[in-house]
């Protein structure tokens, strides 16, 4: 399986929009790889022009280190699977998923073993002899990704695959697609606009946004290093809480005037820019509720949602909304004033061009 | 406003009996998720309190009147579904006013009236600015709002939900879920919200009702049904996440209780070997908490081998899921572990917080007083 390079990929389309811009990118031999942003923010350009389906405006995309941006689409050997199923009404599952070997003139008892092979993984054997329109969406999705995968194809290309399916099934639908990647070994990029399912299924995540590529890494990176607000903000459930800070000194800040106690590289970070439009970054789980107190950001419970053992607790502070999980057995009810603390060693700052102190300080440092 | 009491409530679809005698309160004011796997029977029971279907038997009151024999529109509900329903045809002023223009109400409100309802309705909601916006131009998010708006424009009884969120993606849900919940709040119309997500119904019921095959499993606040499950099917499907449960076999000797896991024997420990004391049966099930279940290190006592079937990231713990002498069992770490799927792992069980329950019945061998 390739490992696939982009080296400044940009696309432009002939109305002038640049969906994609100066991407470099490596997706690992046999790794899945996610492409995260909002919608608009080029990540279905890049897997089309990875396939094939749109040419590059400027740039190469390399697999193995042989260019392969000006080959036709079905040289590169990629498999696509779309949001819809693309299936043909006209035929069974069997001969949907065979479609692919009977185009290459396999020999029949072969082409049986192959797509029963493939149904068996995907858990569709019961399945094969009815057509699309007697199958649920799931089970549709799941002979599409049969069909992608039966001719083994060196890359598979997803493009939010499960966006349509409900709920629970996408969440039984990703744990699936990660079960077959996995033991196929095949490498793969999967485009998704939602953090939880990136953060479930992939290795690496890459996140997008106005055709730029924010940052690469894990999710675990993505949530403790964030480069920008950007990613911050888009990266996490609930979201980070963001609230409007004063600069006290050289390095110190505050919040309403509450003074925020930060961490040695967070204040040597601080000493090092001059911006003073700068905002504090703080998740959901570090953020602690104590008793109102005047050293504390204060503020009124709006909400409390239960989940399990923890809860999800508004709070309305004067600074703006903040977001904080609470364990079940020490949460607060609506209506209660609190006092808020955070954690200083999990915080982040934000510059006025929205940049974390804390990477522009780390790039600074080598 | 209103409380609704439903007795006895019976409703069949040829020969698939979808609900089996339904007896529920829903207090005056209160929102109560009705929640359950697909199939389970929670949407025809809301359809029966909005008069969609007709009930077999049984009765239904809201507030003081039975309603099981009136038209739809003379129970006074106001309904919202997962698809919107909104009229294409019509911007969101029409669709908002659509409720009160029906034929039958056109003595009931004039033209000063109705536009003063959008307009009060449309701000609780915030859609102002989308007045006279055609619906399709609108995102997931503000359609499903211009349903709320139309489901409550005629100050209903009752406000009932179907699944109202699912169709948004996952960061919408959470936003969508708050609104929702602030929205009854302010306005204080009982409601009752159809979910099959129980984090969704967690989050939102001051009382879920949990329903499985056509009947009524446990009705309870949040706390109460992850605290005191009454079956295993409610352990098994509420709780972030929800327990693992096991069949294990019973085993005495010489008055010491072990239990058998496929090939392994494991001490129960204090608690759970008193609440065992006295159970004739061979076997029991147990649900465990995720945090309950940890991977040790193989050839431990007190470990059980399994092997790995799913390994995805929750927020900052990994979630693996182990398949257990054929149950799939859900623990999470927050190490860092590089975990294939097939792997063999060591699993160790930890029993203090263990639920148990009778396996014909699925109910809870605690004493509710435990």
């Amino acid at each position: 399986m390739p490992r696939i390079e982009f080296k400044g990929v940009t696309k432009t389309y002939p109305d002038g929009t640049r969906a994609v811009a100066d991407l470099d990118l490596v997706v690992e031999d046999g790794e899945l790889l996610c492409l995260l942003g909002p919608s608009g923010c080029g990540k279905s350009s890049t897997i089309r022009a990875l396939a094939g389906l749109e040419v590059v405006s400027e740039g190469i995309i390399l697999a193995d280190n042989n260019r392969i941006d000006r080959l036709p689409p079905q040289a590169r050997d990629c498999a696509m699977i779309f949001e819809n199923y693309a299936l043909y009404p006209h035929l069974t599952a069997f001969e949907n998923i065979a479609m692919p070997l009977r185009a290459r003139r396999l020999p029949v008892p072969e082409i049986k073993r192959r797509v029963m092979e493939i149904a068996r993984i995907l858990r569709i054997e019961s399945l094969m002899g009815r057509r699309p329109s007697r199958l649920s969406g799931g089970e549709k999705q799941r002979v599409g990704i049969g069909r992608a995968l039966v001719r083994e194809p060196a890359m598979f290309l997803m493009d939010e695959p499960l966006g349509h399916l409900e709920a629970y099934l996408r969440v039984e639908l990703r744990a699936e697609i990660r079960r077959l990647q996995e033991r196929l070994g095949i490498t793969t990029i999967y485009v998704t606009h939602d953090q939880e399912e990136a953060a479930a299924i992939a290795d690496r995540i890459a996140v997008m946004s106005g055709g730029r590529l924010q940052q690469v890494g894990s999710f675990l990176d993505l949530l403790d290093r964030p480069v920008n607000r950007f990613v911050a903000e888009f990266v996490g459930e609930p979201p980070m809480v963001f609230l409007p800070v004063e600069r006290t000194g050289a390095d110190s800040i505050a919040v309403k005037g509450v003074q925020i106690p930060l961490s040695e590289p967070l204040t040597a970070a601080l000493r090092a820019t001059k911006d003073s439009e700068l905002t504090l970054g703080v998740r959901p789980n570090d953020i602690c509720v104590v008793r109102p107190v005047p050293e504390h950001l204060n503020g009124e419970v709006t909400l409390v949602q239960p989940q399990g053992d923890h809860a999800i607790v508004a709070v309305r502070t004067p600074a703006g909304p903040a977001t904080v999980f609470v364990s079940s057995d020490r949460r607060p009810a609506a209506g209660a004033a609190v006092g808020l603390v955070f954690a200083s060693e999990r915080l982040y700052i934000f510059d006025s061009t929205a940049r974390s102190l804390l990477h522009n300080r780390e790039d600074s440092g080598g | 406003m209103a409380e609704v009491r439903l007795r006895g409530v019976c409703k069949r679809f040829g020969p698939v009996e979808a609900l089996r005698g339904i007896d529920l309160v829903i207090p005056d004011g209160a929102y109560v998720c009705l929640l359950g796997p697909s199939g389970c029977g929670k949407t025809t029971l809301l359809r029966c309190v909005a008069g969609l279907e007709t009930v077999d038997a049984g009765e239904i009151h809201i507030g003081s009147r039975s309603v099981e024999a009136l038209e739809p529109f003379a129970r006074n509900v106001g309904l919202a579904f997962q698809n919107y329903a909104l009229y294409p045809h019509l911007d969101v002023r029409g669709n908002l006013a659509f409720p009160l223009h029906a034929p039958r109400h056109r003595a009931e409100f004039d033209d000063e009236e109705i536009e003063q309802r959008v307009s009060s309705v449309a701000a609780l909601l915030q859609i102002e600015a989308l007045l006279d916006k055609p619906v399709v131009a609108l995102s997931g998010g503000q359609k499903q709002r211009v349903a709320l708006g139309r489901a409550l424009i005629r100050n209903p009884t009752v406000l009932l939900l179907d699944e109202p969120v699912t169709h948004l993606d996952a960061r919408l849900q959470h936003e969508m879920r708050v609104e929702l919940k602030l929205l009854q709040r302010r306005v204080g119309t009982t409601t009752i919200h159809v979910t099959h997500d129980q984090l969704e119904a967690q989050a939102l019921g001051d009382l879920i009702v949990v329903m499985r095959d056509g009947l009524v499993e446990q009705v309870g606040a949040p706390d109460e049904l992850c605290r005191r499950p009454a079956t295993s099917f409610v352990a098994s499907f509420v709780g972030d996440p929800p327990m693992s449960v096991l069949r294990v076999r019973l085993e005495r000797e010489a008055d010491r209780l072990s239990l058998r896991v496929g090939a392994t024997r494991l001490r129960p420990g204090e608690r759970l070997a008193r609440l065992l004391d006295g159970i004739r049966d061979q076997q029991v099930e147990i649900a465990l908490p995720a945090h309950d279940i940890s991977l040790g290190q193989a050839g431990d006592v007190q470990t059980i081998p399994a092997r790995v079937q799913a390994h995805e990231w929750v927020g900052r713990e990994l979630q693996i899921v182990v398949a257990l002498d054929g149950s799939p069992l859900r623990l999470r770490t927050q190490k860092r572990l590089a975990l294939r799927i097939g792997d063999e792992v060591a699993i160790r069980l930890n029993f203090e917080r263990a639920h148990a329950f009778d396996p014909k019945t699925g109910c809870t061998l605690q004493s509710s007083t435990d």
